[in-house]
This record gives C-alpha cells, structure tokens and sequence, in this order.
C-alpha cells in the first residue's frame, strides 16, 4: 500500500506536533548510572551514538511506512528497541515494541501515533541523557 | 580473559566494553557477523559474547561457523538477545551456545558468569 505524500503529513502533523511530552522521566537514570558508574565520558560517547542511530531509525520506520513495508518497519523498530533498553529507556523501547509487533501497515493511524509517540519519547531520552552529561561534568569539575 | 563482543549495536558494544573493561577485560568488538567470526578466528578469545539477533539471522551463523572450525570448536560462546524467539534460543543453544542471556544485561552479572566460566 502506497500513501499519498499528503495523507502520511497530515496524519504526522495530527500526531506528532500535538503529541505532549511524557510527564515522567524517560530514563531510569538510576539503573543507567550504575551501568556507566559515574563515567561521563561513558555517557557522553552513549549519547553521540544513539543520536544518530535514533534519527536513522525513526527515518526508516516513517519511509517503511509511507512505502507500506511493515518488516522493514519492524527490523528498524526492532533495532533501536534494543538501543533503548540498553540505555535504561524503558517506555520508549515499549513504544518500539508495540512498533515491532504491529506487523501490518493496516492501521495505519496506529502506526502513525505510535511512530510519533516513539519520535517524543526519543526525543526525552535525548535531552535527559544530555542534562545526566551535564550533571556529570560540572559534578567533576566541582566548584569554582 | 579476553572476550568478543559481537553487536550491532554500538551503544551495546560501548556500555558492556566499559563494563569489561573496568573489571579487567581485554575486550574486540565486532560490529556484524562477519567481524565476529574474523575476530574470533585471528584472536582466540576466552569468550564469544554474540548478539544472535543481527540483522539476517545472521548471529546463528556465527555460532555455525565458529563450532564449525577446529580453531575455535571449543570457544565458549554466550548469546544475547532482546527478542529471539524461542526458536532461535533453541538453535543458539543448539548449535553449541553455552546460554541464552536477555538484553539489556547487567554488566556486574555478566562479569560474574564470566569469570565462571573462564574458572
């Protein structure tokens, strides 16, 4: 199934730029500092990996999904889902779950809500690991 | 103890790097499944630790090869995973896998199974 060019941005922009952020924090700051154990380089190098991976990822479901290929949809969902939970992510490796398991483009408002649910919620993840960055370098370098 | 950890995932391979590292590791990343098995071949390392679910299915062939050569028959592999089905867990396990652990893997128990296996 082939979707107008159109009929994908209007149901994207319905979607994603009403979708509010989640309240609640995206990471599980606690389990990820224990995993890095205090390394801010660590984290620093996290972060500019999962950027790209998470930006190439979400391109990829949105063009599975414009071209109504779900395995192709599901392989990229499958992908950052483990980055994700690798990263202590836990409500945005579900949302990429869900994306995974939908396995068909037939809902297509589902998919679209949930390709913009995972494009906010990454979007948490992102700024939450750059202020955990933040936290950690002025901790290092201490009072001036 | 020397360990290949093959991952696409590079976020995986840098967390558990550092991890094993930390704890005295000498760690080779692999990156696909043709990395790993070149890996594993020219470094004979004390632990394979593979991602079965690669792009491809190809993790499983990695185990296939690696216990298909006499180089590396006996090279202890453990496999991860954050959604093989059954199937694949069966295989994995199958073809010569020691264990089947689940994604996101805490680093202090992976250390410890570990260092078990190389006692």
């Amino acid at each position: 199934m082939d979707l107008e060019a159109t009929e994908l941005e209007t149901l994207r922009q319905v979607f994603l730029d009403d979708a509010p952020p989640d309240p609640s924090p995206a990471l599980d700051e606690e389990a990820l500092s224990r995993a890095v154990r205090g390394d801010v380089e660590l984290v620093g190098d996290l972060l500019a990996l999962f950027r790209p991976e998470a930006a190439a990822a979400l391109d990829r479901i949105e063009q599975a999904l414009s071209d109504g290929d779900p395995s192709g949809a599901a392989a990229a969902a499958h992908a950052i889902k483990g980055t994700l939970a690798s990263l202590h992510a836990r409500t945005a490796a579900g949302t990429a779950g869900e994306l995974e398991e939908m396995g068909t483009v037939s809902d297509l408002d589902r998919w679209v809500a949930l390709h913009a649910r995972l494009r906010v919620q990454i979007r948490q993840v992102l700024g939450e690991l750059e202020e955990l960055v933040g936290r950690m370098e002025s901790r290092t370098e201490g009072p001036t | 103890m020397k360990v290949v950890i093959a991952d696409d995932d590079k976020v995986v391979i840098r967390l558990l790097s550092a991890g094993l590292r930390r704890s005295g590791f000498e760690v080779i990343p692999a990156y696909d499944a043709m990395q790993a098995i070149m890996a594993t071949m020219r470094h004979l390392p004390d632990i394979l630790l593979l991602d079965i679910n690669m792009p491809g299915g190809t993790g499983i062939e990695v185990i296939r090869r690696v216990k298909a050569s006499s180089k590396t028959t006996l090279t202890p592999i453990l496999a991860m995973t954050a959604t093989a089905t059954a199937l694949e867990r069966d295989m994995a396990l199958e073809l010569g896998a020691m264990d089947c652990l689940e994604k996101p893997l805490d680093i202090d128990e992976l250390v410890l199974r570990l260092n078990a296996i190389a006692a």
